[in-house]
C-alpha cells in the first residue's frame, strides 16, 4: 500500500514538470513583456531593458526554464513580478479561501446530491424523481456566475441576510459555495441515481429483499456501499475542478483565492507566480485523487485484495 | 412543522448579526478597489490602483484641494529662484510620521532624491536635477530648467515623503509595512480582498472624522453595484462604460458623481507604416463622425474634442476646430493616397469595453470610405508590449491620460521626437521638427501667455498633419452611499478620505 502511494508521488514529479515546461514556453511566446509590466506601462525601455537584464530575461530560453527548474527543486518557486514577494507565500495566502470555498461546495453537493439521487432511484419515475431530475437539468445548465450574481441580488441586497463580498466570516463561504456546488450537486443526483438503479437491479438485491431484510438496510448496506464507487470518484474530480476553477465565483463574490491570482499573474505576465500556482493547484489535484484512490480500497473489497496479499 | 419552525428561528437568529460593525458604524467607510495593491512602495509603482491607498497614507510636500488647487502639505512656504531652476521649501515642523519620529529635512531630501533615481517615478521627476538640505528647516530642490507644472509634480504620491531611517533599513520590508505622515496608518491587508486602514492620532491637520478604512478588491462591476446598493459598500468606482449610471442615479440612497476627465480618446496611427501617407490620416480624421461614435461607445456620456490637448488644460484652446466631417473628401483622399477600391488595415486595441465598443463604431464608420478595418483585441499588456512599445500597429484607439493638468504633460512625452522610437512614449513615432521647436519652448516658458500662443500652434500641427485624432473626453465618476459627506470625482482618480466624514 505504502509502495502504492509513493509510486503515486513520484509520478506527480513529471507531470508538475510538463505542466511547468508547457506554461513556461506558452508564458514566453505571448506577447507582452513582464519588466514593462513590473515598471509601468509608460516606463522608458532603456528601464524596461536594464530591469529584463537584473531578471534574465534576455537569456535564451532553456536556460531560463532549466534556472527555473533547478530553483524549484530546491523549493524556491520564484518571486512575483508584480508584487515581488516570493510566489509560495502568496499561494498559502490565497490558498485557504479556495480550499474553504470548495470543501464547502463539495458537503453541499455531497449532503444533497446522495440522498436526493437515491431517492430518485429507488422511487423511479415518481414525482419526486422527475421534480429532482429537472432541477439537476436545471442546475448543470445555469451558469455558476449568474447564480451567484442573483444569489447577491436576493440574499444580499433584498434580504440583508448574507454579505455580498469578501471571506472575513463563515457566512461569506456560503453563497459562493452554493453557487459551486449547483452544477457539482447536478452531477451527483444523476450518477447515484443511475448507478443505484443498475445495482438495485441485481440478482443479490433481490435475494436480500427475499430474505426479508427491511428496506432501510437493502437500501443503504446492500445497494447504496455497491453504488458508491463511481460516485467517489466523481466527487473526487467535482473537488479537483473547484480548487482550479473557482475564479469566476471568487470574482464575482471578491474574494482573493487561486482562482484571481492565476488570471491576475497571466494578465501581469507574471510567469514565476502562474507557474508555481498552476502546479501546486495540479499537486493538490494529484494528491486528492490520490485519497480517492485509497477511498476505493475501503470502500470496494475487490480493490482491496489487490493490494492485501492473502 | 414545529421542527422547521424551530430550524426557521435559530438560522434567522444565526443570520441576522450577519453584517459586521464597519458596515454600519458611521465613522468607517468601506470603498471598493478594482485591483490588487501592489506595493506600498510609493517609488516603486506607476499604477493608479496603488495611488489611491498612498495618497491616504503619505504626503507630500503640496496636495490638491476639492477645486483643484494646489496648496502646501509638508511644506509651509516655497520660493522660485529668478530663473525658476531652484525651488526652496520650508519643511512644516513638529510633523510626525507613523511610528512617532518627527519629519526631518534629510527625510524631505531623502524623499524626493529617491524619487529621482527611480525609473517609476520618472514622469513626474524627469525635470528634477537633486534636493539638498539647506538647514534644518529648509530644502532646495534644484531642476534641469524652469518648469512651470513642477508643483503638479510635487503634489504627485511619487513624490511622497518617507522616513529616511525605517526606508534605508529594509525598503522591501517598507514596500509591506508603509510609514508615511499620512492621515490613516495600515492596520491589516488581506492579499487580493481588503487592506484595512485605521486614523492617525497625531496627523498633523487633526485625526480624520472617518475612523477606519477599508478598501476591498472588487473586480466584478455588477457585484460592487449590488454591495452598494446593499450597504456593504459606502464608495466605489462604477463601472467605466458608465452601465451602472442610471441604476445608481435611481436609487435615493445613492449620489452618482462626475466631473470631465483628465483624458483625451483618439484615433492613433503608426507614422512608419501605411499611414506614414498624410492623405489617409486626414482621410480618417474627416471619416469620424464624433457624436455618433460617442453615441455608440459610451451612450452619450462624453465630449467630442478637436483639440490635441486634453480640454482640462489650461493651455488648451477654446473653440478650435478640427476638420470637418466629409465623406466625399475623406473618399476623395483615399483616392489620392492610391486607394481607390478601398484598403484593409488591421486596429489593434486593449481587449476592454472602452476601446472595443468604439472600435466597432470606428470600424462601421470607416467603412463607409472604403477602409476595411480588422479589429485585433489584446490583453493590455500585450497591447503595450507590442503596439506602444515595439510599434507594432497600424491604427489604435486609445485613451491618452494625464497626470498633472497642463498641457505639456499632454504633448511632450507623447509626441516629441526625442521620446519616439522606444524611448519615451512617443508610440506613434511622430518626428516633425516644427511641432518639436513649439513643444520645447512651451516647456520652457514661464510666460502663460506665450505658452497658450504655442499650444494653440501645437493643435493647428496636429490637425494640419493628422497627427492623430482626438476624438471625446469622457466624465470620471464616482459613487457613494448618500450620507457620505465630502466626496467628489477626481480627473484624475486622486482621493483624499481625510475630507470625508458622515
Amino acid at each position: 500500500m505504502l509502495k502504492y502511494i509513493g509510486k503515486r508521488f513520484l509520478m506527480m514529479i513529471p507531470v508538475l514538470l510538463g505542466i511547468s515546461f508547457i506554461l513556461f514556453t506558452i508564458m514566453d511566446l505571448t506577447p507582452g513583456d513582464p519588466a514593462r509590466a513590473m515598471l509601468g506601462e509608460y516606463a522608458p525601455q532603456q528601464e524596461v531593458d536594464k530591469l529584463r537584464d537584473e531578471l534574465g530575461l534576455n537569456d535564451n530560453f532553456f536556460i531560463r526554464y532549466g534556472r527555473y527548474v533547478l530553483n524549484a527543486l530546491q523549493g524556491d518557486l520564484g518571486t512575483s513580478y508584480r508584487t515581488n514577494t516570493p510566489a509560495i507565500e502568496e499561494i498559502k495566502a490565497r490558498f485557504p479561501a479556495t480550499l474553504k470555498i470548495a470543501l464547502l461546495a463539495v458537503l453541499i453537493a455531497i449532503a444533497i446530491g446522495i440522498p436526493v439521487g437515491i431517492v430518485s432511484a429507488v422511487k423511479q419515475y415518481s414525482f419526486t424523481d422527475i421534480a429532482s431530475m429537472m432541477s439537476a437539468l436545471l442546475f448543470t445548465s445555469v451558469p455558476p456566475f449568474w447564480l451567484g450574481l442573483m444569489m447577491i441580488l436576493l440574499f444580499s441586497v433584498q434580504l440583508r441576510i448574507l454579505p455580498a463580498v469578501g471571506s472575513d466570516t463563515w457566512k461569506h463561504f456560503l453563497m459562493p459555495a452554493a453557487a459551486m456546488a449547483a452544477a457539482q450537486m447536478a452531477t451527483l443526483i444523476r450518477m447515484t441515481r443511475s448507478t443505484m438503479l443498475e445495482v438495485i437491479r441485481q440478482d443479490y438485491i433481490r435475494t436480500a429483499k427475499s430474505k426479508g431484510a427491511p428496506p432501510r438496510r437493502v437500501i443503504f448496506r446492500h445497494s447504496l456501499q455497491n453504488a458508491l464507487l463511481p460516485v467517489v470518484t466523481a466527487v473526487g474530480i467535482s473537488f479537483s475542478n473547484l480548487l482550479g476553477g473557482a475564479l469566476i465565483i471568487e470574482n464575482v463574490f471578491g474574494i482573493s483565492g487561486l482562482g484571481t491570482l492565476m488570471v491576475d499573474s497571466v494578465k501581469g505576465k507574471d510567469s514565476p507566480m502562474l507557474i508555481a500556482s498552476v502546479m501546486f493547484a495540479a499537486f493538490v489535484g494529484g494528491l486528492v485523487n490520490l485519497l480517492v484512490d485509497v477511498m476505493y480500497i475501503y470502500i470496494d473489497p475487490r480493490v482491496k485484495s489487490l493490494y492485501v496479499k492473502g | 412543522m414545529k421542527k422547521t419552525l424551530v430550524l426557521c428561528a435559530v438560522l434567522m437568529v444565526i443570520m441576522s448579526p450577519v453584517f459586521s460593525v464597519e458596515a454600519f458604524a458611521k465613522d468607517s467607510i468601506t470603498m471598493r478597489n478594482v485591483a490588487d495593491q501592489k506595493t506600498f512602495d510609493p517609488f516603486r509603482t506607476t499604477d493608479l490602483n496603488d495611488w489611491k491607498q498612498h495618497y491616504q497614507i503619505f504626503d507630500s510636500l503640496f496636495r490638491e484641494e476639492p477645486d483643484g488647487s494646489f496648496v502646501p502639505a509638508l511644506c509651509t512656504e516655497y520660493k522660485f529662484s529668478e530663473d525658476g531652476n531652484e525651488m526652496t521649501f520650508t519643511i512644516r515642523e513638529g510633523v510626525k510620521f507613523h511610528n512617532g519620529d518627527v519629519m526631518t529635512a534629510d527625510d524631505v531630501v531623502f524623499s524626493l532624491n529617491t524619487s529621482i533615481g527611480s525609473p517609476f517615478t520618472s514622469k513626474f521627476t524627469s525635470v528634477m536635477k537633486e534636493a539638498v538640505k539647506v538647514d534644518e528647516k529648509t530644502v532646495k530642490l534644484t531642476l534641469k530648467h524652469a518648469y512651470i507644472p513642477i508643483i503638479g509634480c510635487l503634489v504627485s504620491s511619487s513624490t511622497s515623503i518617507v522616513p529616511k531611517k525605517v526606508y534605508e533599513a529594509d525598503p522591501a520590508k517598507f514596500a509591506q509595512n508603509p510609514v508615511g505622515t499620512g492621515p490613516y496608518v495600515l492596520k491589516e491587508v488581506k492579499s487580493g480582498e481588503k487592506i484595512v486602514m485605521e486614523a492617525f492620532p497625531d496627523y498633523f491637520r487633526g485625526i480624520a472624522p472617518i475612523k477606519t478604512m477599508v478598501v476591498r478588491v472588487i473586480k466584478d462591476d455588477n457585484s460592487a453595484l449590488m454591495s452598494l446598493e446593499s450597504g456593504e459598500l459606502d464608495m466605489m468606482q462604477p463601472a467605466q462604460d458608465y452601465s451602472d449610471r442610471d441604476a445608481i442615479m435611481g436609487n435615493p440612497e445613492l449620489k452618482y458623481y462626475e466631473a470631465p476627465q483628465a483624458c483625451t480618446f483618439l484615433v492613433a496611427f503608426n507614422q512608419k507604416g501605411i499611414f506614414a501617407d498624410k492623405r489617409l490620416r486626414e482621410a480618417v480624421a474627416r471619416a469620424i463622425d464624433k457624436e455618433d461614435l460617442i453615441l455608440g461607445a459610451v451612450n452619450g456620456m462624453a465630449e467630442p474634442t478637436d483639440e490635441g490637448i486634453t480640454p482640462l488644460c489650461p493651455q488648451a484652446p477654446k473653440d478650435f476646430r478640427g476638420f470637418e466631417y466629409n465623406l466625399e473628401k475623406a473618399k476623395e483622399l483615399m483616392s489620392q493616397a492610391g486607394y481607390p477600391n478601398g484598403l484593409n488595415v488591421t486596429m489593434r486595441v486593449i481587449g476592454a469595453a472602452n476601446y472595443t465598443k468604439p472600435a466597432e463604431v470606428l470600424q462601421a464608420q470607416l467603412r463607409k470610405i472604403g477602409m476595411n478595418i480588422k479589429i485585433e483585441p489584446m490583453e493590455r499588456a500585450s497591447w503595450f508590449d507590442l503596439a506602444f512599445a515595439k510599434g507594432q500597429f497600424d491604427i489604435t484607439f486609445y485613451a491618452h491620460a494625464i497626470s498633472v493638468v497642463d498641457a505639456d504633460f499632454c504633448t511632450y512625452p507623447f509626441l516629441h521626437s526625442s521620446e519616439a522610437d522606444g524611448k519615451g512614449n512617443n508610440y506613434m513615432g511622430i518626428k516633425n521638427p516644427e511641432l518639436d521647436s513649439f513643444l520645447e519652448k512651451a516647456r520652457l516658458s514661464l510666460d502663460e501667455g506665450k505658452r497658450r500662443e504655442y499650444y494653440l500652434k501645437v493643435c493647428e500641427i496636429i490637425r494640419d498633419e493628422s497627427l492623430f485624432v482626438p476624438c471625446y473626453t469622457g466624465k470620471r465618476t464616482m459613487a457613494a452611499v448618500s450620507g457620505l459627506k465630502g466626496v467628489y470625482a477626481d480627473p484624475m482618480m486622486r482621493y483624499y478620505t481625510f475630507n470625508y466624514s458622515w
